[in-house]
């Protein structure tokens, strides 16, 4: 059956040849009788009977092309498939068809099954040797991709962002802002108009989570409320007012610490490694350090990304500049890699992969990593894009040192960090010397305790069988005690071990301060396609650079002396990129809204969600680059429109048509995140300590890391619980697969990739981490007591204060009197026979704690409204 | 129950937390909730006619050698000792010999006598084979299916498929899961919603004899006395309910109450001491080696007759590069009671006809080894077994290669593995899809075949 259908084959293409025959004249390539002769009755017979099945318009039709290489034509011979051009003529070593003909390793064999004969080769070979003479014109079989480059041009996302004319609108007097004209005029097409501005207490409990991420104190409370009612309906004066409060508010570093946060989210910043070997990343709190500080300093966005890109290749004109820019390329190295991975090169590749996806993720929202293997399905990204990325990342050194960890020397298990400090020149070379020392100690020690350990199993062994009647006892005796002196040997080994490395520990060379981050390697290169992303199955070399359809004029080819990791920094950040300002000012608006204008915050391709308001998205990204990429500046502009201050969807005057508030006509209730959360119940608690802790004081620290005795399971050796201490959330260390209980259920985002917005679940363990988990009973009961402390109060006046610290407002007198009811009853504790039963006033303390507890569990404390 | 279908689900609420008798409320009000809500775990109806209503997986994780448990190699034996296929290995045949069982004649290794009793229930799978040879992938794959990318597990899948049975316990119960390697990611529900997700019982790295769910208790106050504050607090939620109209409030609330009924069953549920003493013997959860193991399998079969869908228990440590005579020894030791007691519990419950019962591992091992006490990860070609929920009994799909190197018949990738089990729970791995991120993603993705053969 089969070979029916290649004999009409050949016959349809035979035809097909020699109507091309009349056509040769028009053909660009002169081909001589002799050689039409030969590739009739040499070439073409093998491509039809080994080929075509998988790579012809035929396989295309019957969808069963491969490789999208098709050889049933000159052009898609030439131009070949995923893994380039298959047939270079008078290049029969560097063509792919023949080096697949020939089996050769670092390509996929071809034809699959079988190899052809030694001649059928030598024929291809001369072939192609002498110039690849092929008649068969015509266009190659349309195989479809996704966008071509030049139809992602036209896409949205990939046109540079216009510089728009607010809409007109007709409630002239509504907006404060060009956003709101945008907001509005989209409501108005629709026939709605927006609900009422909220109440100026509310609104500046939203401000006050927002920017920084804590409840306002009763105090700034009752002085916005005042200022914005002395205002008494004067628009200018009220916006006044609140530019004030807003820039009091943009100035305080806890905005640096939310809003970095936010960063830090899309960057999957963590304190360890995860995955199957979760080592300690001890000096990534640097990096967490350097993007607080930045957005606090209000650095502009463009600036922190080329610092994390390329930092260590910046001009700095300071030792700290130059600390900083290094820090700051922590970004690249945070990543979660697969240490027991045993292929070096498939390594290498998946960190580089991971980097890839990074920054075409958080940077471009576009995801990258499918070219990987083949062009993308959907957007214009090319194999030979992704290729061109890895050559960056290939001629990147990681930075990922861990220190020494003693865990068995592999081919990726190295010290590498980078020094910084003021003495960071004089103490790196000899402080690095000393860490791959104490490596190579830990290591030796480790090795000589597994292999007393060994000893150990088999006199346990031993033993077994020896209480078996069959046993030869006497054999078994003398074994055993022969393994017993060896252990002895052994304890004095691993015993001179311990010592050695304590020695060396104590006389330590001063050291510097050691960041992960990123170098330049020795020598740059190019990387070869790797055929279904495999590392050992190798196409075309690709020059480096960055994805095309970002890539617009003036394309720079990158100097073979450095990675390119400068350039495509720059190519990130110009105007003229489309994507970065965009993918920037709409993560800022889900910050602020609850909603992307693109709802699909990391995808802007093909498949993406098209923008609810594009030309507020484009007017908002031009905006952001004319105010010099200024984080403050953009937020401050959004959180002083009236869009922004308007009431959550609290009035039922206004029938509700639009559910997912697509047009913005009120506010949506927002669910804090988790570490606001916490922070916000130790504020209010009074636990809170508002200093960032010192470096001294970083979590991670308080672990040796060369004594721990980690090596065995990989896993950290703390327990969530111990992760607790009184400093802000966004300070809790990171470890991946062993955060804060509360962190893990509450939503946090995983530090596995890159996210760009959290879920939101609402699940049953959340309730009883509320209800009954030790941390809120404590942080209830420090609530308790310092109400209790206030003796000044009565307890009318204690039920208005909590009301006030946690809700930002006054209770109404059904809630006092409910309050004060259930204040008045015995707590209903649970006794413990044995001891003194409690005194009226631990009763009462209960009491309150309970009441508290109550508080913060419920609704209104965790939905910003 | 007619009576309840009158009342709102708020009114219903009110009535519970009015304070009388809200505990015999508690369940008809749940399930009435459920239904009425429409919850992310409400039972929902299988695509087809479904073979088995839940599944109780046993994970050996580390990789257990078939060719010394459930795939005999006399051909093995016979070339002990001669050059392996790996480097500078040698063939290794099964220090222990096989046992033929029961009517069919299952051949089983005579370290596991126990389960061998069971051999006519065991339908044992000689062909599976999976795409990595790396602990954290092959374990990955085995419970999502892919190991590049965070996937929904199994049990979160077949949730999203079937609900759960019992509103007041959650529906997935992952017992001694594994933490390190990446575990957690084994048991989440990645994309799909988080109600999904397993909820952990102990934990494979810091074993505890009992372990329990978070904060399932309240140390403090008395349950009366925890009433009346859930009241206080739930008269808030419901007052914010009203003035927001935001779902999410009413998932607020509603999570309250089924995490107050989870303080009451769960303990109830995970209680064994009312197990009498023939069934903890049967077990060998009254002590000794299959102590641990007898008493999760024994909790395994509480949790499924009280309408858990999806149990999994870890066993460790499978991965015997050494010691493999002792490991192997103490392991099956381990196991070999326990799932007998399991399998004649569900039985004896009449539960098993409809209670499917996985074991196995990651991967197999290899036939040779460059020592003489160890065995290498073999992922081309390893047994695993699945009894109940109506899969043929005393049955053996598949083999490896004489040596038990790779699996040349009745092949079982993971993927068809997923695509049959689902099969049996009633759900096409073709349709049951999830939208996420722009397109349909699937247990399966783009592969999977039902291997009807095993169907009894």
């Amino acid at each position: 059956m089969r070979w029916s259908v290649e004999i009409c084959l050949i016959c349809v293409v035979s035809l097909v040849g020699i109507l091309g025959e009349v056509e040769m004249a028009r053909a660009d390539e002169k081909i001589s009788e002799k050689e039409r002769d030969f590739f009739e009755k040499k070439i073409r017979p093998v491509l039809v009977t080994h080929c075509y099945e998988c790579h012809s318009a035929e396989a295309v039709a019957r969808g069963k092309l491969k490789g999208m290489l098709t050889v049933d034509t000159r052009e898609g011979l030439r131009k070949g498939g995923d893994s380039g051009s298959a047939v270079m003529p008078g290049k029969p070593n560097e063509s792919l068809l023949l080096k697949a003909l020939r089996n050769d390793p670092n390509v996929s064999a071809m034809p699959p099954k079988e190899k052809l004969s030694t001649a059928v080769i030598a024929d291809f070979e001369a072939w192609i040797a002498t110039g690849a003479a092929d008649p068969r014109d015509g266009p190659a079989a349309v195989v479809k991709r996704g966008l071509s480059i030049e139809e992602g041009r036209r896409f949205w996302s990939f046109v540079p962002p216009q510089r728009v004319a607010p809409p007109n609108v007709r409630r002239a007097d509504w907006p404060r802002d060009d956003i709101d004209r945008f907001v509005l005029a989209k409501q108005e097409e629709q026939g709605m108009e927006p609900l009422g501005d909220t109440q100026p207490h509310l609104l500046l409990r939203r401000l006050s989570f927002d920017l920084l991420g804590l409840p306002p104190s009763p105090e700034d409370v009752a002085e916005f409320v005042a200022g914005w009612n002395a205002a008494n309906d004067q628009p200018d004066r009220q916006q006044n007012w609140l530019a004030q409060t807003v820039d009091r508010l943009l100035g305080q570093r806890q905005f640096g610490e939310r809003w970095g946060r936010h960063w830090l989210d899309v960057a999957r910043y963590a304190d360890s490694n995860g995955r199957d070997r979760n080592v300690y990343f001890y000096h990534a709190w640097r990096y967490r350090d350097y993007v607080i500080e930045s957005f606090h300093r209000d650095k502009p966005i463009d600036q922190i990304l080329r610092e994390q890109i390329a930092g260590d290749l910046l001009p700095y004109v300071s030792p700290e500049q130059r600390d900083e820019q290094r820090i700051a390329t922590g970004f690249l190295a945070l990543g979660a890699k697969s240490f027991e991975e045993i292929k070096p090169e498939v390594f290498r590749m998946d960190v580089i992969d991971e980097q890839i996806e990074l920054v075409s993720r958080t940077v471009l929202g576009l995801s990258v990593g499918c070219a990987r293997c083949h062009d993308h399905k959907f957007d214009p990204i090319l194999t030979a894009d992704y290729y061109a990325l890895a050559g960056i990342f290939r001629s990147t050194q990681t930075l990922a040192g861990y220190g020494p960890k003693g865990i068995k020397a592999t081919a990726h298990s190295h010290s590498e960090l980078q020094p910084v400090g003021p003495d960071a020149e004089r103490l790196g070379p000899d402080g690095l010397a000393y860490l791959v020392k104490l490596q190579e100690m830990t290591l030796a020690q480790n090795t000589a305790r597994s292999d007393r350990y060994r000893v150990v199993r088999r006199v346990a062994d031993a033993k077994l069988k020896l209480a078996k009647p069959e046993a030869d006892k006497a054999a078994l005796e003398k074994d055993i005690a022969r393994m017993e002196a060896e252990i002895k040997d052994w304890d004095v080994k691993v015993k001179a071990h311990e010592q050695a490395l304590q020695t060396a520990m104590d006389s330590a060379p001063p050291q510097p301060g050691w960041a992960m981050g990123v170098r330049e390697r020795e020598s740059c290169e190019d990387c070869r396609i790797h055929i279904r992303g495999e590392t050992t199955n190798l196409g075309d070399a690709v020059p480096r650079g960055t994805l095309q359809i970002i890539t617009l004029t003036d394309k720079k080819p990158v100097d073979m002396k450095s990675s390119g990791r400068l350039e495509l920094a720059d190519s990130l950040t110009r105007r003229d990129n489309p994507l970065t300002a965009r993918v920037f000012v709409n993560r800022v608006w889900l910050h602020l809204f609850g909603r992307g204008i693109v709802t699909t915050l990391d995808d802007f391709g093909v498949n993406g969600a098209r923008p609810t308001h594009p030309e507020l998205l484009d007017h908002l990204a031009v905006r952001f680059m004319d105010d010099g990429w200024s984080i403050k500046r953009l937020v401050r502009s959004i959180v002083l429109s009236r869009s922004y201050r308007l009431a959550i969807g609290e009035s039922q005057k206004d029938p509700v048509k639009d559910p997912d508030n697509v047009f913005l006509s009120r506010m949506k209730p927002r669910r804090l995140e988790v570490e606001v959360f916490r922070d916000a119940i130790k504020s209010v608690a009074g636990t809170l300590d508002l200093t960032p802790p010192s470096s001294e004081q970083a979590f991670l620290s308080k672990f040796n890391p060369y004594r721990e005795d980690e090596y065995r399971t990989f896993q950290p050796l703390f327990t969530p619980a111990s992760l607790e201490q009184p400093h802000r959330s966004v300070y809790l260390p990171v470890v991946r697969g062993v955060l804060p209980e509360m962190f893990t259920l509450f939503d946090f985002a995983s530090p596995e990739r890159p996210v760009a917005q959290r879920e939101e679940s609402i699940v049953p363990a959340q309730s009883l981490f509320l209800m009954n988990s030790s941390w809120i009973v404590e942080q209830s009961c420090h609530a308790a007591q310092r109400l209790l402390n206030e003796t000044s109060l009565d307890d009318s006046g204690r039920v208005t204060r909590i009301y006030q610290c946690a809700f930002s407002r006054t209770p109404i007198s059904e809630e006092l009197a409910r309050s004060l009811r259930y204040l008045a009853e015995t707590e209903s504790v649970v006794t413990d026979s044995k001891a003194a039963s409690p005194t009226p006033e631990q009763l009462r303390l209960e009491r309150w704690t309970s009441f508290c507890q109550a508080l913060f569990a419920s609704g209104e404390f965790r939905m910003l409204k | 129950m007619d009576k309840f279908k009158t009342l709102s689900r708020r009114q219903l609420l009110q009535t519970v937390s009015a304070g009388f008798g809200y505990v015999a409320f508690a369940g008809l009000a749940a399930e009435a909730a459920a239904r009425e809500a429409g919850g992310p775990l409400t039972s929902k109806a299988p695509h087809f006619a479904a073979r088995a209503k839940r599944i109780i997986f046993l994970c050996m994780r580390g990789g257990p050698s078939h060719v010394e448990t459930f795939d005999e190699k006399p051909q093995l034996l016979a070339d002990h000792g001669k050059p392996g296929k790996s480097p500078n290995s040698k063939l290794l045949g099964s220090r222990w010999k096989f046992r033929r069982h029961g009517e069919s004649g299952l051949s089983i290794v005579e370290l596991l006598p126990e389960t061998g009793r069971h051999a006519d229930k065991l339908c044992v799978l000689r062909g599976m084979h999976t795409d990595n040879e790396n602990h954290p992938q092959a374990l990955e794959q085995l419970h999502t299916g892919s190991f590049q990318f965070v996937r929904p597990s199994l049990g979160a899948w077949t949730l999203y498929g079937l609900g759960t049975e019992n509103q007041n316990l959650p529906g997935f119960i992952s017992i001694n899961p594994l933490s390190a390697l990446g575990g957690l990611r084994y048991y989440s529900n990645a994309f799909l919603p988080a109600a999904y997700s397993a909820t952990l019982l102990g934990d494979a790295n810091r074993p505890v004899k009992n372990p329990t769910v978070g904060n399932l208790a309240n140390k403090r106050l008395t349950t009366a006395g925890q009433r009346q504050q859930l009241d206080l607090l739930q008269a808030m939620n419901r007052e914010l309910a009203d003035q927001t109209s935001d779902p999410r409030v009413e998932g607020l609330i509603e999570s309250y109450e089924l995490g107050f009924r989870m303080q009451d069953a769960m303990p109830k549920v995970m209680d064994i001491s009312t197990e009498t003493k023939e069934t903890l013997a049967m077990y060998g959860a009254a002590g000794g080696p299959t102590e641990t193991f007898g008493r999760q399998c024994l909790l395994a079969r509480r949790f499924a007759e009280a309408g858990v869908r999806f149990i999994e228990i870890t066993h460790t440590e499978w991965d015997h590069h050494g010691f493999l005579t002792s490991g192997m020894t103490n392991n099956c030791q381990q196991i070999d009671r326990p799932i007998a007691g399991l399998l004649t519990d569900l039985e004896q419950r009449g539960m098993l006809h409809d209670t499917l019962v996985i074991w196995g591992g990651e991967f197999g091992r290899t036939p040779d080894d460059p020592t003489t006490d160890g065995r290498g990860h073999n992922n081309k070609g390893y047994s695993m077994w699945l009894a109940g929920g109506g899969t043929r009994g005393g049955f053996a799909y598949g083999a490896t290669d004489d040596h038990g190197y790779e699996a040349i018949e009745g092949k079982v990738h993971i993927h068809d593995l997923h695509a049959t089990l689902l099969h049996l729970l009633g759900l096409d791995h073709e349709q049951l899809t999830y939208r996420h991120g722009g397109r349909d993603f699937r247990l399966t993705d783009v592969h999977g075949r039902v291997v009807t053969e095993i169907v009894g």
